[in-house]
């Protein structure tokens, strides 16, 4: 029996093998992999998150708030692409492309995020409740919106904030 | 945490390969792991499982307690 083709392409996780392996076989130091760096980049992941979802409610429903609102969700996707290489491609790198220590520090993100993901449906099923279990078509896309984007981002956020600068001598 | 943290694994891997002419990357790739997990292990800062530890010992020609130990290895042993 032949051994099944290596996939080239991972359609869930967006990514592919060459990347993964050049993001985990990179050795040059980079300041992008420092703890102060990737903590900046959470931060700023969760402001444009928060801004893209809130932007029609805090800036009005005319040309500002749309405006507001496209730009935020540009800067969470380049934010986005930018901490996912920060933290090497790990949250979304396939367990065949891993070893047993990045497989465990993935993980590990991904039980944090879960937890965390609680915490963010549960305030938002509070606001939910707080209304009476009722909200205007525009709270309730903003709603989803945070939740969506959240959830996809979660685990690379969690990786982004808990890994410690890289060591120049590997 | 990782469990390092409370029981740390103390071990002579950089040791050893220095002293077998190695190259952090050439033991990752005789071990099947990235080249940072050889530099975690040798720091202390990574625990290898039962397995990793018998494929390093195998690829630097070492038994197990020549490598790793629950107590700090005397120096020069």
């Amino acid at each position: 029996m032949s051994e099944p083709k290596p996939k080239k392409f991972y359609w869930i996780q967006l990514v592919t093998r060459k990347q993964v392996e050049a993001a985990l076989g990179d050795e040059r130091p980079s300041r992008l992999r420092s703890q102060p760096v990737r903590r900046l980049l959470v931060v700023a992941l969760s402001l444009s998150i928060i801004l893209a979802a809130v932007g029609e409610l805090v800036f009005g429903d005319g040309k500002l708030g749309t405006y507001v609102e496209g730009l935020a969700l540009f800067a969470t996707v380049v934010v986005y692409l930018v901490l996912r290489r920060s933290v090497r491609l790990l949250a979304d790198a396939p367990t065949e492309l891993l070893d047993e220590r990045t497989v465990a520090i993935r993980d590990r993100a991904y039980t944090t995020a879960y937890w965390t993901l609680c915490f963010v449906a549960g305030i938002l099923a509070g606001i939910l409740i707080a209304n009476g279990l009722s909200v205007e078509p525009p709270q309730g896309s903003a709603m989803l919106f945070v939740f969506f984007l959240t959830m996809a981002c979660l685990p690379c956020m969690v990786l982004g904030w808990t890994l410690p600068s890289e060591s120049t001598n590997h | 945490m990782s469990r390092q943290k409370e029981d740390p694994v103390f071990n002579r891997v950089e040791e050893l390969r220095n002293a077998r002419g190695l190259t952090r990357q050439e033991l990752a790739d005789a071990v099947g792991v990235h080249y940072q997990t050889i530099g975690y292990l040798e720091r202390g800062e990574y625990s290898p499982s039962l397995l990793l530890a018998l494929k390093i010992a195998k690829a630097l020609d070492a038994e197990i307690p020549e490598l790793f130990s629950i107590k700090p290895f005397k120096k020069g042993a």
